[in-house]
């Protein structure tokens, strides 16, 4: 296959420049994909996809384990979402 | 960046929403687009396309990867031009999606997948951008360190080196060294990008370089590092060849380091 689209190619005579171009158009759509995510997961969890499905592979607290939304993010967006993701800390009178 | 238009405005003929004959697409650009000039982009963008470019769009757009790979090698393997393939399908397709992620109409596990589905159009492109001298760029080996399992940040590189025509190998998390020098032997190259999130798994950074001066194969690769704790002084001080301090960055080193191997 790959060396069938190479000849085509050949055939068709597609400039380096041009070829040039269209990669830097597509760094152009990632750089920008990139710059919305550093932002996007200041806010939303990045594993919560459009439809508030979890997408996470670790067990998140926020996650609905049973019932008709099992597997739905259960995040309400008040605190840091980050704090599902760890165990809860002990109580700091029981480190005393 | 992010303010900006995600396409670049062109000499592109102006055209009606309606012209666009792709049920999909059409709805997809009607319902999402709303800044004039982007919506204006890709109807003429569209309308330009053939059925079966407006196909491969819609195919990225809904992240079926099986479809893309598919209807890719079909339409290079029956005349399209790579040019077309890449204008009216692939990259057409990718400016809608880096529209709805920016304006939180999809969200980052959907532009993953949609990522992927660019990457399995893009990878039959790949023998042309060789032939014409472009890429490859070069073969990067990326791994988040031994005993670390964050890979958001990773995954992130990873998407923005494959956009960038790199062929990248992704070993996931708790890369052990011995894994890091058994891949860059199996596939050559010669470009090795370490994760670390940790500040307990960042010697582990160290200790992969060590173990590949071990195996005599330092002089063969060139590190990159990057993680939200690793730091420029950091870097220098593990021997490392560079440090990234996000996604963007990691595509600039890839780039400089690889023009450096020649
Ligand atoms: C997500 C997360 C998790 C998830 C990871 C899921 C996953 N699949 O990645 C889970 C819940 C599993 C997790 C677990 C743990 N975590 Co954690 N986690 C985080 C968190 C909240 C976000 C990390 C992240 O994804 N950031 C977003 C991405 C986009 O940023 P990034 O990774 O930095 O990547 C960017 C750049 O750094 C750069 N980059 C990244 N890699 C590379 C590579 C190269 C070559 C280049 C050039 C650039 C580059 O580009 C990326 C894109 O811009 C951070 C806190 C934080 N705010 O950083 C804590 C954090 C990293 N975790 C922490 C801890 C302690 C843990 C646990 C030990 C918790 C526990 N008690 O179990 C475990 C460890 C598990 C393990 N062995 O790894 C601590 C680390 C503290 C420290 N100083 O070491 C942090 C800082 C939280 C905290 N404040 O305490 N974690
Ligand atoms: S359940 Fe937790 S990890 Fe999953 S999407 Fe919601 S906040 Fe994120």
């Amino acid at each position: 296959m790959a060396e069938q689209n190479t000849t085509n190619i050949a055939r068709q005579g597609v400039s380096h420049e041009e070829l040039c171009e269209r990669m830097q158009e597509i760094e152009h759509i990632f750089g920008a994909i990139s710059d919305s995510a550093d932002s996007h997961i200041k806010t939303t969890c990045p594993y919560r996809d459009a439809a508030q499905r979890c997408t996470a592979k670790f067990e998140c607290r926020f996650v609905a384990r049973n019932g008709p939304h099992k597997g739905r993010c259960g995040w309400d967006g008040s605190d840091d979402y980050q704090l599902g993701w760890f165990p809860p800390q002990p109580a700091m009178e029981k480190r005393i | 960046m992010a303010s900006g238009s995600l396409i670049p405005t062109g000499s592109l003929r102006m055209a009606k929403l309606e012209d666009i004959s792709n049920d999909f697409l059409r709805e997809e650009v009607e319902t999402f687009v709303t800044r004039e000039d982007e919506r204006e982009n890709l109807i003429a963008r569209y309308t330009a396309a053939t059925p079966k470019m407006q196909a491969i769009a819609a195919g990225v757009v809904s992240a079926r990867h099986h479809d893309v790979d598919a209807m890719t090698a079909d339409a290079l393997t029956t005349g399209t031009s790579a040019l077309d393939v890449m204008d009216h399908g692939l990259i057409a397709g990718m400016a809608l999606v880096g529209i709805k992620f920016r304006d939180m109409k999809i969200f980052v596990p959907e532009v993953l997948a949609c990522a992927r589905a660019m990457k399995a159009g893009m990878k039959h492109i790949e023998p042309i951008l060789v032939a014409s001298g472009i890429a490859p760029t070069g073969k990067v080996i990326m791994g988040t360190v031994k005993g670390d399992l964050h890979d958001i940040g990773k995954n992130l590189c990873i998407m923005m080196l494959r956009g960038a025509a790199f062929q990248v190998i992704d070993l996931g998390v708790d890369t052990s060294p011995d894994d890091f020098i058994e891949a860059v032997e199996e596939h050559g190259a010669n470009i090795v990008g370490m994760s670390a999130l940790l500040t307990t798994t960042m010697p582990n950074m160290a200790k992969t370089i060590e173990a590949f001066i071990d195996a005599d194969l330092r002089d063969d690769v060139q590190f990159m590092v990057g993680g939200a704790p690793v730091t420029q002084i950091f870097a220098d001080e593990m021997g490392a060849d560079g440090y990234g301090d996000n996604a963007v960055e990691c595509v600039d080193l890839a780039k400089k380091l690889s023009d450096e191997n020649g």
